[in-house]
């Protein structure tokens, strides 16, 4: 345990000073940010009925750009992960380390996972501060009157990060065997850009990983089945992945 | 009683399975040795090295260190080896204090010897400043303090001196002699040039096209020399000089500039030198030119 806790400090050191770290910042902003400018300059379509309150269009219209946005984000951030590797030629020196592949895996996983949970906090923190900042600004918003519903937040970043597992798992093996980091982003593309084409939640889509997060667009909780099939199909596909990632990296990959 | 801290037998790789890359390579490095291993560019000194770290798989054939097999033991086996394989890995976004730090963590070392191997390397005013500044010397002394981090047992270090001007080359012999006698580190090290570690190595494994052609202790290459030593002679008419030896002596070249004469003995340059006196030439230049290692390791290397 404290081998993989020492890699995973190693991890940390590694990715100072990178656009893997910047990115995840920077990622976790631009939806906010994008909402603070919409709200500004178009406040009189988003005052609210009453009664009504306004976090849940601003969250809802945020989780649909994060649905858009996160699949690229993810194979970006892994793809930058791996590429202080690849970059330094550094794997002759990883493996002749006394660390066994499988901690070094292990590390740079929950490495990819703690950013991934970084950009999901920042963007909650981010938009709520973004709402908070909107209702100072502008009275008629309405958000100062109301507490975001924390409740279909959570249930919403669970069930989304679900429905990414696969792609991360996909493109965490991707991203060790083609060291090209435009060759791993131009499948993700080509992965993002049929899944907006299909645009849809039933048949074969749900079988395609890149589709996942795409069906989570217009979130609305259905209390009665947290998860739906496609989110089985992520789990499925990102133990099936992992194993053989893990297998792939223990056993056969040399640098 | 000698121990192996590096062992090969019958080591055999290629990627295709025809054509062997190394060929019944039998490496043996013992404890406290410094071992020279040597071969032009291209005869299989990196792979060999990348072998020994479980970097390539062998065709067939094994590989022991420290007694163990390396299939095996590996984590166990690498707590005791430092390495620089080819250019240094380093993380040129990261400062060189950063770099090490992340081997440091790795193998569960205590921070202060960061400093330490700074000040074995010279490193320590530059230590702040991120990698990619550095010169490629600077590169070169810090992978090598990367490698140095563990106090290993043993060091193998993959033509170490390149990129260094001549002074950072002395000071690298000198580090690794010093890691010698102190604390009983081997060392391999790899080089295509032999004037550039014979003055450092005990033994010597000499590879070429894939085959170990050589292993043994510095002194047994001389016994490997062929033929006999030259003298280069100059003088202000080189024409008459080698008419007047050509009779007595096995010439070797006659150039305008440059007459080469084998001899067998000291007294034999004496004799030419007399006799060159004699007939009233002016010398410029009498060098007897040693068949030397450099030679040798030219030779059983050029075929």
């Amino acid at each position: 345990m404290s081998a993989l806790i020492n890699s995973f400090c190693a991890e940390i050191i590694k990715s100072k000073n990178t656009i893997a770290l910047w990115l995840t910042v920077i990622g976790a902003a631009i939806i906010p940010l994008t909402m603070i400018i919409t709200y500004v300059y178009n406040y009189e379509l988003f005052i609210p009925e009453s009664g009504r309150n306004p976090w849940s269009e601003i969250f809802l219209r945020s989780f649909n750009g994060i649905t858009l946005f996160t699949p690229l984000f993810l194979i970006l951030i892994i793809n930058l992960l791996f590429n202080i590797e690849n970059k330094s030629n550094a794997w002759k020196h990883i493996f002749v380390l006394p660390i066994s592949k499988s901690t070094y895996y292990f590390s740079k996983y929950a490495f990819v996972f703690c950013l991934v949970f970084a950009y999901y906090f920042l963007f909650v923190i981010l938009t709520w501060g973004s709402g908070a900042l909107l209702g100072y600004q502008n009275a008629q918003l309405n958000f100062l009157a109301y507490t975001p519903e924390w409740k279909t937040i959570l249930s919403f970043l669970t069930r989304f990060f679900v429905g990414t597992l696969a792609i991360i798992a996909i493109h965490f093996w991707l991203s060790f065997r083609i060291k090209n980091l435009i060759a791993n982003l131009g499948i993700g593309l080509v992965g993002v850009a049929f899944s907006v084409l299909f645009n849809g939640t039933s048949g074969y889509v749900i079988y395609f990983p890149y589709s996942f997060p795409i069906m989570m667009l217009n979130y609305a909780p259905k209390p009665a089945q947290f998860f739906e099939n496609y989110h089985i199909i992520s789990l499925f596909y990102f133990t099936i992945f992992s194993v053989l990632s893990y297998w792939d990296f223990t056993t056969r990959f040399k640098g | 009683m000698t121990e192996e801290i590096i062992e090969t037998r019958s080591l055999n790789f290629g990627f295709k399975k025809n054509s062997l890359i190394l060929d019944n390579i039998n490496l043996l490095v013992e404890k406290g040795t410094i071992y020279g291993f040597l071969g032009p560019n291209g005869a299989g000194k990196t792979t060999t090295i990348r072998l020994l770290f479980g970097l390539l798989t062998p065709i067939s054939g094994e590989i022991w260190l420290f007694g163990k097999s390396l299939t095996k033991n590996k984590p166990k086996i690498f707590e005791n080896v430092g390495a620089m394989i080819e250019t240094p890995s380093l993380y040129e976004h990261l400062s060189g204090f950063d770099n090490l730090d992340i081997t440091r963590r790795i193998r569960n070392i205590p921070k202060k010897r960061i400093n330490e191997v700074l000040d074995i390397v010279n490193l320590s005013e530059a230590s702040k400043a991120v990698v990619k500044e550095y010169s490629l010397g600077m590169k070169q002394r810090l992978g090598l303090a990367v490698a140095f981090l563990s106090k290993p047992s043993l060091l193998i270090l993959d033509e170490p001196t390149n990129g260094l001007d001549p002074r950072g080359m002395i000071e690298i012999r000198e580090l690794l002699v010093k890691l010698n006698r102190d604390f009983r580190t081997t060392i391999l090290i790899s080089s295509h040039l032999l004037s550039e570690i014979e003055k450092l190595v005990t033994h010597l494994g000499i590879i070429n096209k894939g085959k170990l052609i050589f292993q043994g202790a510095i002194k047994e290459l001389q016994k490997l020399k062929k033929g006999n030593p030259v003298v280069q002679i100059e003088t202000d008419n080189n024409k008459r000089a080698f008419n007047l030896l050509k009779n007595h002596y096995q010439i070797i070249t006659y150039e305008e500039n440059i007459v080469q004469i084998a001899f067998q003995n000291q007294a034999q340059i004496a004799h030419i030198g007399k006799t060159l006196v004699n007939e009233g030439l002016d010398i410029y230049r009498l060098q007897a030119v040693a068949n030397g290692l450099e030679e040798i390791f030219l030779e059983i290397t050029k075929n």
